[in-house]
């Protein structure tokens, strides 16, 4: 039986484990080197290259700025495509698988043209400022996340459960409050997460939205990169591993291991 | 009951996704196509250039061998995880989300690291007398391949996982009984029946490589330009916009063609009910 | 409580096929009523227009003689038990029955009474901290008809409440039900697939066959006088015997091939004649009347009785027989078919 405990299968699997867990492990030994180039082994340690990170004002507001646009983009695409998903799967609309595909359509587009169309339209056609339009793009990378984890977590909620709000004497607005959202909270949490977390990391949408005073974190550290050879770049690794560790930790905590992974 | 609600509840979304995503294409594809010397004038002038035809070859090349790579190592290792006890699949599974969920510039400058003029793969060799001068793997087709495959072997274990624990095992049990192999039973029972999350991952892997701006950026550097590089170089380095959009338009039916073309491969090749 | 009449009521979701017809009959005030009827019969359809969680395409439902058809839901002030007992998992037992109140407006200490009387009238008050996901499905289902109950409602509607639970907890649930209905007077519409559990508890029984009503009255007229070959072969009647006008030979008596059956019942416009498996007896001492040959194919063992397959001239017949030593197949019996017993059918 080719079950967990075929040896041959566990070593094969383990090797690739490794391998998708080595290089992260590498740089967060690089990140530590005296040497002002990244290479192994390393021959001292040093925290000098963390404070190196405070020294660049690119990292700093990167940082910030794409701390703000990814919590405005995650809470926009919660707020308009929850209610969204709430018409398709509770109210008996026309055609509501095609537009369940019209909300996700955005992921079939390529980012970097998402980027780039957006670019054009909104902020050279339309005069929006870099700033919202950045945040619309944003917005269109969390949508279909939104879309898709709430669309199931409705779909496998009891529907009679609110009807029996409705029957206790809860109008249908209170009871989407009362009732519907907080039995769907563990996937709000989720569809948040993954939204937060893709929009703090992206790069094709961030690299065209920029302008003189407003650089994302991600292109800023593509941008040091191709400058710059130093451990520096480990060492902002290390702390967006970090980053990345905390919120999955924080959502571990919130809603369970087992909706994070399913 | 109350449609009018419904449509109130529907319509920011609807606008959302039309006004900035499909007015923006609209927007950059009527110019393309606007040109004096005819409709296609301007894609047929892209696609005369070999140089182009160079870029959208490497784009093909390296997402179809990042398919087969992720594929060739992703399916053992998900049926692997995918048969462990819930415990240990959960923790197993966050760790394979742990790398999805961290920012493509650390994961890619992570085989800099490893690939470079003095990275670790040619102290290695150099220290074992293989070779005599360090390898250029770094800013190669190979280096890109390696840089996706690392990026989009998480998405294809994360999406077969589940497949893989939805398996109904005494039908390989049975297979057993018959007197197949394990092997056998890998590629005769198993596989067969991730038909359609295998074919899922290679929607998403072929999809992501192919469009993928930061890997080939990362790992590729200037000469080994993909598309989705060549549409930020002809936008923002030389400004020449209306390139920019002809790029953008053919990924954009490349992608989309080569998801038709999986999905109609998938209804073809997945015998099962639907609703099974 | 009050009573409940529906007049007329019709309903199509698509505009074309007709899932109800026509549907009209009244519950009085302190009545349970079932509907009964296979899956997709519209028995579950009829119990959501009248809660108002469905709209109906025509007719009216009335409490009390007040039209309600335009009421929505939330305003009808009605208590209903759904199959999966649809308890709200992010509250307490105590939370969950107290909701409707709180919809209401009460004050504190007047839910706090309230909801600690109900939680000891269906033997709660031990779980009020607990959530829906730790009780198990009789607690569960005491729960949703707390919830149900607690803000008097002028109507309880019940959708399969007992079909998720185990045979065991489901007649002594059904009992719960039955005699808190009786204690509180409730006016009840209770639908079921279940023919046993629906003639054990109800004042009248509905039987639907293809969104129309084809029998309402008591358990027991239904049971003795079916309508229908529908209703009787719902109820356990398995033998029929179909007949034309040109077999009638008077008001009582049908001649079925060689054999002439006699009824009790008026026979006029009877297109089918139908007995109980176990009103038939075989080699009856004194086989003079309704009395005919025919061969056991085949036999069941029920536990208490034997159950035959006998093939006759005039038909197949189910006979159920009480008697512990067994006849084999292929012998030859005398079947008889007492006259008080064969009824009579006029679909």
């Amino acid at each position: 039986m080719l079950d967990r405990k075929n040896k041959t299968l566990t070593v094969i699997s383990i090797i690739i484990l490794a391998l998708i867990m080595l290089p992260l492990i590498l740089v967060v030994i690089t990140s530590f080197n005296t040497q002002s180039s990244i290479s192994l082994p390393i021959t001292g340690f040093t925290l000098s290259w963390y404070s190196n990170i405070f020294q660049q004002p690119d990292f700093i507001s990167g940082f910030e700025s794409s701390l703000i646009v990814a919590l405005i983009a995650s809470i926009s695409a919660l707020v308009i495509g929850i209610p969204a998903v709430y018409a398709l799967t509770r109210y008996n609309i026309h055609h509501a698988a095609w537009f369940q595909s019209f909300f996700l359509s955005p992921t079939l587009i390529p980012e970097i043209v998402i980027g780039f169309a957006l670019y054009q339209a909104a902020v050279i056609t339309m005069r929006i400022p870099v700033f919202i339009g950045l945040i619309v793009g944003h917005f269109l990378l969390c949508l279909p996340y939104v879309i898709r984890l709430i669309t199931a977590s409705m779909l496998l909620m009891d529907s009679h459960i609110e009807e029996a709000g409705w029957i206790c004497g809860c109008s249908r607005k209170k009871g989407f409050f009362l009732i519907v959202l907080p039995n769907i909270k563990a996937s709000i949490i989720a569809a948040f997460m993954m939204c937060f977390i893709n929009s703090f990391n992206n790069i094709p949408v961030s690299l065209f939205m920029s302008g003189p005073s407003l650089t994302m974190l991600p292109p800023s550290i593509l941008n040091y990169l191709q400058n710059n050879y130093d451990p520096t770049v480990s060492a902002i690794s290390v702390l967006l591993m970090i980053f990345t560790a905390l919120m999955m930790f924080l959502v571990e905590k919130a809603i369970g291991i087992k909706n994070i992974t399913e | 009951m109350n449609r009018k609600t419904a449509v109130w509840l529907l319509i920011p979304a609807f606008l959302g996704v039309l006004v900035f995503t499909f007015f923006p294409l609209i927007q950059i594809a009527i110019p393309t196509f606007q040109s004096k010397s005819g409709f296609f004038s301007l894609y047929t002038q892209f696609l005369k250039s070999s140089f182009n035809w160079a870029v959208i070859g490497r784009s093909f090349l390296i997402a179809i061998v990042t398919v087969i790579v992720v594929l060739i190592l992703g399916v053992p290792i998900s049926i692997w995880i995918g048969r462990q006890k819930t415990v240990v699949r959960q923790i197993l599974n966050l760790l394979i989300l742990f790398p999805m969920l961290t920012n493509a510039v650390v994961r890619n400058f992570a085989w800099i690291i490893i690939l470079g003029h003095d990275g670790i793969v040619n102290k290695t060799l150099l220290a074992l007398h293989l070779i005599k001068s360090p390898l250029n793997i770094l800013y190669t087709n190979t280096s890109i391949i390696i840089g996706s495959v690392y990026l989009f072997l998480p998405i294809m274990i994360n999406s077969l996982i589940g497949s893989v624990a939805e398996l109904n095992v005494e039908i390989e049990e049975a297979a057993a009984v018959l007197g197949s192999s394990p092997w056998r039973t890998l590629f005769k029972v198993i596989i067969p029946q991730l038909t359609t999350g295998i074919l899922t991952g290679c929607i998403l892997v072929f999809a992501g490589t192919m469009t993928a701006y930061t890997t080939p950026e990362i790992l590729g550097g200037n000469r080994h330009l993909v598309m989705a590089t060549l549409i930020y170089q002809q936008a923002m380095t030389l400004g020449n916009w209306q390139n920019a959009s002809v790029i953008s338009l053919i990924l954009i039916v490349i992608s989309a063609l080569s998801m038709w073309l999986m999905r109609r491969l998938s209804h073809h090749l997945d015998r099962r009910p639907i609703n099974a | 409580m009050a009573n409940l009449e529906v007049q007329n009521l019709a309903k199509s979701y698509d505009g074309k096929t007709k899932v109800l017809k026509d549907i009209s009959f009244a519950v009085n005030n302190g009545e349970l009523v079932s509907i009964l009827g296979p899956s997709g019969c519209g028995k579950t359809t009829t119990l959501r227009i009248i809660a108002g969680l469905i709209p109906e395409t025509a007719g009216q439902v009335l409490v009390n003689g007040k039209d309600i058809t335009k009421v929505p839901v939330y305003k009808r002030n009605f208590g209903m038990v759904f199959q999966s007992y649809a308890l709200f998992p992010h509250m307490n037992v105590f939370d969950n029955v107290a909701f409707g109140l709180k919809m209401r407006k009460l004050d504190k200490s007047a839910i706090k009474k309230r909801v600690t009387e109900m939680l000891a009238t269906t033997g709660l008050s031990q779980l009020s901290k607990q959530f829906p996901a730790q009780l198990s499905g009789g607690q569960q289902q005491r729960v949703s008809l707390a919830r149900a109950l607690v803000t008097n409602p002028e109507l309880l509607l019940m959708d399969e409440p007992l079909s998720n639970l185990d045979a065991k907890l489901r007649l002594k649930m059904r009992e719960e039900i039955r005699d808190l209905q009786q204690k509180l007077k409730m006016t009840v519409l209770f639908v079921t697939h279940d023919q046993q559990e629906c003639f054990a508890i109800s004042d009248k029984v509905l039987i639907m066959k293809q969104g129309r009503i084809d029998q309402f009255d008591t358990p027991q007229n239904i049971f003795h006088h079916p309508r229908t070959e529908y209703v009787a072969r719902f109820i356990g009647y398995d033998n029929f015997i179909t007949v034309t006008a040109a077999n009638r030979q008077d008001e009582h008596h049908i001649k079925v091939g060689e054999t002439v059956l006699n009824t009790v019942e008026p026979n006029q416009d009877a297109k089918v004649l139908t007995i109980r498996p176990e009103n038939i007896h075989l080699n009856l001492a004194d086989a003079s009347e309704n009395s005919f040959t025919g061969t056991i194919m085949s036999r069941e063992y029920l536990g208490q009785s034997f159950k035959y397959a006998i093939h006759s001239a005039i038909g197949d017949f189910q006979v159920e027989e009480a008697r512990q030593k067994m006849r084999s197949s292929g012998e030859e019996v005398t079947l008889t078919l007492p006259a008080k017993h064969l009824h009579p059918l006029s679909e």
